[in-house]
């Protein structure tokens, strides 16, 4: 199978492309990006063609695409591959607004195109394994959840509101609350938050929380900030508390490390992740939804419901209440 | 006369204060000294001090001090409390707020959801704080505290921070007596506190 990809603009493509060559009969065929300097570094470093117009990319032989540009270029670059023909993962958010998400999604149904988005944190071993127990009832009903997702500034265009639709919040809530949503199979019915800049110079949100409730009257706290330093032992985190009739679990996504002290150097822990690559994980599914065309495992709707919370959260916050984001 | 302490007798350390697990309050000429989970509304007319667990915990007093070292207050605070056998939930996430007072200046904010045992407090503090407190009333206690700051990001956990690998940290978690009844304060300022807050309107109710 061949994929390109579209845009290294956003730091999880070399994640992604790096996965792409861990899988047999899969080939990452070319790249798309009209950052000149960068799609030659790229070229380069994954040894493959890489192209700065539309016309010339699509003219490859490709099966699918994996779109990793900033936020508010989703759009396009998905409507021109799906306008020929390719199936694609597109990383999250969706997008930065609703309705071009649902613009997106409407097209792909049309053009007959998969459109996954990339929330690899359900392909995490731990969170999948919460929710077979889950399922199987080990918990009982679930009365409420809390969580955090919490990461180092990524700088760049994701402090720019223009590019990115939104800082932290956007960046680090989407996760969470698609992992909450498959977990119940029900919407955010409503969105309480707080959210401010705190810890970088930065005039977009890189701190917020967050309190939910799904229509079937579970509820959720949510912690999605950039407050780790560069000298905090691991990028970040992803943890989530699930609050049942019978026991409560604690799952961290990023809990299986070993520490490392360098004796020279900086003399500070690091945590060494050793869990299972959750990116390869993703990559692997869509690869096999395209294989089976198959409806994805992560739908566009999906992306869309996520991307609604996070919304509502930056509206809460403005007009000082909670605000309606579903109607159950 | 020496007072009369409610509370777990594993937990306080004491010489020879009278501490009991439960009490009656029959007599009217005694001083009680009451845990916040015990508080319930028909005390008034008790002569009644309230000692808080939070504030008594040398992990949260930890925090507190490094919390006083950052240069400004903007920062996100989270607190996990499972907490068992509580009379009346108001009362002690009451007391929490008021000891969170103390250390982040006044609440502007305060938003409150609750649903069955399980309660989440938000609050935006006027000096830029913003904390989420999450209680779930059931059967152990549990307390992990974290705060990402400008200067710090603490982080205590009861189960990680154990000397013991059986979770019962909250048996070693030893109240000193007399930092018990300096610290207690009448029970009126607390309902005085809570009425203020309006939690029972906010949707915390007795148990």
């Amino acid at each position: 199978m061949k994929i390109g990809m579209m845009s290294f603009a956003h730091m999880h493509a070399h994640s992604y492309a790096d996965c792409l060559n861990e899988i047999e009969h899969v080939e990452l065929a070319a790249i798309f990006d009209d950052d000149r300097e960068r799609a030659d570094q790229i070229a380069k470093q994954y040894d493959v063609e890489a192209y700065t117009t539309y016309e010339e990319f699509f003219e490859q032989d490709l099966d699918a695409v994996i779109i990793c540009s900033e936020n508010n270029r989703h759009k396009e670059m998905v409507l021109e591959a799906a306008k020929h023909q390719k199936h694609i993962l597109c990383e999250k958010p969706i997008a930065t607004n609703i309705e071009d998400a649902q613009v997106m999604i409407n097209y792909c149904e049309e053009q007959n195109v998969i459109l996954q988005i990339a929330f690899p944190v359900r392909f995490s071993s731990p969170i999948m394994e919460l929710k077979v127990r889950i399922d199987q009832g080990e918990l009982g009903d679930i009365v409420a959840f809390r969580s955090t997702n919490r990461g180092q500034n990524p700088g760049g265009w994701f402090v720019d509101e223009h590019y990115s639709g939104g800082g932290a919040v956007l960046d680090h809530t989407v996760h969470m609350v698609d992992i909450m949503r498959w977990f119940l199979s029900d919407e955010v019915k409503d969105v309480h938050a707080y959210v401010d800049s705190f810890f970088h110079d930065v005039e977009i949100d890189d701190a917020g929380i967050l309190t939910m409730e799904f229509n079937n009257g579970v509820i959720a706290s949510h912690d999605a900030s950039w407050s780790r330093y560069v000298d905090y032992p691991t990028w970040g985190d992803v943890t989530l508390e699930v609050i049942g009739t019978k026991k409560n679990v604690v799952v961290d996504a990023f809990k299986e490390h070993i520490n490392v002290y360098p004796k020279q150097g900086p003399n500070h822990l690091t945590f060494d992740f050793v869990g299972h690559n959750m990116d390869l994980a993703l990559i692997k599914d869509f690869i096999q939804c395209v294989e089976e065309k198959r409806q994805p495992f992560i739908s566009g709707h999906d992306g869309l419901k996520a991307l609604q919370v996070a919304l509502c959260a930056y509206q809460s916050n403005d007009i000082g209440q909670s605000v309606r984001c579903h109607e159950g | 006369m020496s007072p009369i302490i409610v509370g777990d007798r594993r937990k306080i350390t004491s010489n020879n204060e009278m501490i009991v697990d439960d009490s009656d309050f029959k007599d009217q000429n005694e001083v009680y000294y009451l845990p916040t989970e015990r508080v319930v509304e028909n005390l008034a007319n008790h002569n009644v001090y309230v000692y808080h667990d939070l504030s008594l915990y040398a992990p949260f007093q930890k925090m507190k001090h490094y919390i006083k070292e950052e240069t400004s207050l903007k920062g996100v605070f989270r607190m996990r409390r499972l907490l068992n056998h509580v009379d009346d939930p108001q009362f002690v996430i009451g007391a929490d707020l008021f000891e969170l007072e103390s250390l982040f200046g006044k609440p502007e904010k305060i938003y409150l959801k609750s649903t069955q045992n399980h309660s989440i407090v938000s609050v935006r503090y006027v000096d830029g704080t913003m904390a989420h407190v999450d209680y779930t009333f059931q059967t152990k206690d549990y307390l992990s505290i974290e705060w990402s700051g400008l200067k710090y990001i603490l982080e205590f956990d009861q189960h990680d921070m154990s000397p013991f690998d059986e979770h019962n940290y909250f048996e070693s978690f030893q109240i000193d007596v007399d930092h018990l009844l300096n610290e207690a304060y009448p029970l009126e300022r607390l309902t005085n506190y809570i009425s203020r807050l309006d939690l029972a309107e906010l949707g915390v109710n007795g148990s």
